[in-house]
């Protein structure tokens, strides 16, 4: 998956005619930011603010996947969308065959369908808090006056709510956020812990029946 | 040899196609409108072009027809019929924009466009003139028809008058309905068919009704009996295609102002109307998904109107006037953009491009909801949203007592897990296809060298699958899809295309379960 990541940004960016790096440097660039990205490291080894579009999209849509589960890295983690898909794969079969019992398997496991809804919440929530938080930040960097595309607010949003670190823009790897109004950085504070803890563990505080 | 159960045959695509073919030959008869209004205005070669449209319907639909004089419908050859109906459909109403042979719609590829987005009632264009020096008055009220036959349903549509389709047609319409689940008003499948199309053409004609009656009381100078037509055809399935280019900004507020009911009845469950008409009115007043619709348009439309009302970029408007500080006027516009893109209508009052970024963000995240099931709107739906809300918050409860067993309600009725667990898969299906459909969009337009941004992307793709038909930038509500390439604008076809029917019919299509026996 790392791989096939970093050879699509390896050829975008070897394609793009903005920048000249050679092709083994292209190679080590592109697969250094997919790595560190996918994995929420942050680190970075060249401005990839400075990349084309599509190249600087391959990457935000790699925040979204995260590494292993039980690793230390952060974001939605690869298993789960492995569920998801099969998941998918599943009901698209039983809504052909809708007689056959089907468990989703995973590693020749059985997946327990309650283990398999509460993935679903959990990515669906994922993207919704992602989703309002990047409505957040674009709305109080207009209320300042501050100019924050709509593609670094979404940057900014995934990578401090997935514990990414670096975005695009003012966010970008050589960048900081110290240009974002104090209140959206209160904001990313919550989101960073929101997401370390996987939202529920927060979410659970929120509610009256935890108190009760 | 023993009977073998349905689902070891191979699907079996001669009576999923005899079966598209009676659809096809109808639409031939659809063709008699605008053939009528092209004799009316003297039109005779759009009168060729639907003539000619007409016969090759159905000589196809009858060919397809002879494939299987008795066909036998299961699951899969429901799903591949209506699959298949839909795609057709679109090819045959294209035609008529080929043959006519005006304006940037003739591309072939256009054409289909245009389309696929009147019969999925999008109300995407890329219609590059819309004025009637350019195109015929018929082969606008083609384009108008589309979304009326698309609304309700080609399928239901069938179901409602042909006799063969009364024994499979639950399956047929489930296929095709808007929303989680069918809801049967009546015992007999075809009469639910007849009663929704019944209840959506009287809404239709008192639409246009008072839509000419204001035109006669001189509060609409512009809103002539074509318009009122054209209008009325567009609204109640929520299409959103306007002969007008600057679609409903060219008439009088009090036109504006009629038209926002009816596309809040557009985007209500259709059932609860029937039962209104049965006398159960308190059945509206309890169901949830209703109240939820109603609220959050709402809430939606006051913060929208706040916003517009102390923006300081909207105080004087070169098109409409001064917005900010005037209470009608930010309230009718916040209204009835916030109406618009909740039912995916996809009608603009102004360039909403004009707005602050927060406003176009909540616009943007209300294409995502969608309208009520049941209803001709499209999206995720409210009712799926209402659903995985009340699921999260039990989540939450039953972190805190691992011991509690409690299930989801709705309206006081349990829900089945198995339903819950569908509408999540949807819900994210849904978001996934969005998230990857605006990369590949961003990357096909860089492709060719287009200029777009992210948030441009993002609505483009939002509104064809949602079948909103608006976004922002270059796609904004004055705007068309014409600067996309072919290959941006195929693929969006094919979003149209799932967006109607809610993905899965599609694409089991495209699993090989779906062809082995």
């Amino acid at each position: 998956m790392l791989g096939g990541l970093g050879s699509v940004v390896a050829a975008l960016v070897f394609l793009d005619p903005g920048t000249t790096y050679g092709p083994a440097e292209t190679v080590r660039h592109g697969l250094f930011q997919v790595v560190s990205i996918v994995t929420t490291t942050g680190y970075a080894t060249v401005d990839f603010d400075l990349w084309s579009p599509a190249a600087k999209h391959v990457l935000f849509v790699g925040m979204f996947l995260g590494g292993m589960a039980g690793s230390t890295t952060c974001s939605i983690k690869l298993v789960r969308w492995l569920v998801v898909i099969k998941a998918f794969r599943r009901d698209l079969f039983t809504a052909v065959h809708p007689e056959a019992v089907r468990p989703v398997r995973l590693s020749g496991q059985a997946v327990d369908e309650k283990t398999v809804r509460d993935v679903y919440a959990y990515t669906l929530i994922s993207l919704l808090v992602f989703f309002a938080a990047t409505v957040f930040v674009v709305a109080d960097a207009a209320r300042v006056g501050a100019d924050v595309g709509e593609f670094e607010a979404m940057g900014a949003a995934a990578s401090t709510f997935l514990n990414i670190g670096p975005a695009f823009g003012a966010a970008g790897p050589f960048g900081s956020y110290a240009s974002f109004p104090a209140s959206t950085r209160v904001v990313m504070t919550g989101l960073m812990w929101v997401g370390r803890l996987e939202v529920l563990p927060v979410a659970v505080l929120l509610t009256p029946a935890f108190w009760r | 040899m023993t009977a073998v159960p349905s689902a070891a045959v191979r699907v079996d695509g001669r009576a999923s196609l005899s079966l598209l073919g009676r659809v096809v030959k109808w639409l031939a008869a659809a063709l008699v409108a605008p053939a009528a209004v092209a004799v009316y205005y003297a039109e005779w070669r759009s009168l060729g072009a639907f003539a000619a449209t007409a016969v090759l319907a159905l000589l196809a639909g009858l060919a397809l027809e002879r494939l299987d004089p008795d066909p036998d419908l299961g699951a899969r050859e429901a799903f591949l019929m209506v699959g298949l109906t839909w795609l057709a459909a679109a090819l045959v109403g294209a035609l008529p924009y080929v043959l006519v042979g005006q304006g940037t719609v003739a591309a072939p590829v256009n054409a289909l466009f245009e389309s696929m987005s009147g019969f999925t009632t999008t109300g995407a264009t890329v219609m590059g003139d819309i004025s009637f020096s350019t195109h015929s008055r018929s082969i606008m009220l083609w384009r108008q028809l589309t979304q009326w036959l698309g609304g309700m349903g080609i399928v239901v549509l069938a179901v409602a008058i042909l006799p063969e389709l009364s024994v499979g047609g639950a399956q047929l319409m489930d296929a095709e309905a808007p929303g989680p689940g069918l809801e049967k008003l009546t015992p007999r499948i075809a009469e639910t068919a007849r009663a929704l199309w019944k209840l959506y053409a009287a809404i239709t004609v008192l639409e246009i009704a008072l839509l000419y009656g204001l035109h006669l009381g001189n509060l609409a100078p512009n809103m002539t009996f074509y318009n009122a037509v054209a209008h009325g055809l567009t609204t109640m399935p929520t299409g959103g295609f306007s002969p007008e280019a600057r679609s409903i900004e060219a008439f009088s507020a009090a036109v504006q102002w009629i038209i926002v009911p009816f596309m809040i009845a557009a985007g209500t469950n259709f059932a609860l109307f029937w039962y209104v008409l049965k006398g159960q009115p308190r059945r509206v007043l309890r169901d949830a998904e209703f109240k939820a619709y109603l609220g959050l348009m709402g809430v939606l439309t006051a913060i929208v109107a706040g916003l517009l009302f102390t923006d300081p970029n909207l105080a004087a408007h070169p098109e409409v006037g001064p917005i900010a500080g005037d209470v009608e006027s930010s309230l009718r516009q916040g209204v009835f953009q916030t109406v618009s893109i909740v039912t995916t209508t996809g009608y603009a009052t102004m360039n909403f491009n004009d707005w602050g970024w927060t406003a176009k963000y909540l616009l943007l995240a209300a294409m995502l909801v969608g309208g009520s099931a049941g209803s001709t709107g499209s999206g995720i739906k409210i009712v799926r949203w209402l659903v995985i809300l009340k699921s999260l918050r039990r989540e939450l409860f039953t972190t805190v007592h691992p011991e509690a067993v409690r299930p989801v309600r709705l309206g006081g009725r349990a829900l089945d897990e198995r339903a819950i667990r569908g509408i999540y898969a949807f819900t994210l299906l849904y978001l996934a296809i969005f998230l990857v459909g605006t990369a590949l969009v961003m990357l096909d337009a860089s492709r060719v060298g287009l200029a777009l941004s992210g948030f441009e992307a993002m609505s483009a793709t939002a509104a064809t699958l949602g079948n909103v038909g608006r976004g922002f930038g270059i796609v904004g509500p004055m705007d068309g899809y014409l600067p996309f390439p072919p290959t941006t604008k195929l693929f969006m076809v094919s979003l149209m295309w799932l967006g109607r029917l809610e993905i899965l019919p599609v694409l089991v299509l495209l699993t090989s379960a779906f062809w082995r026996s």
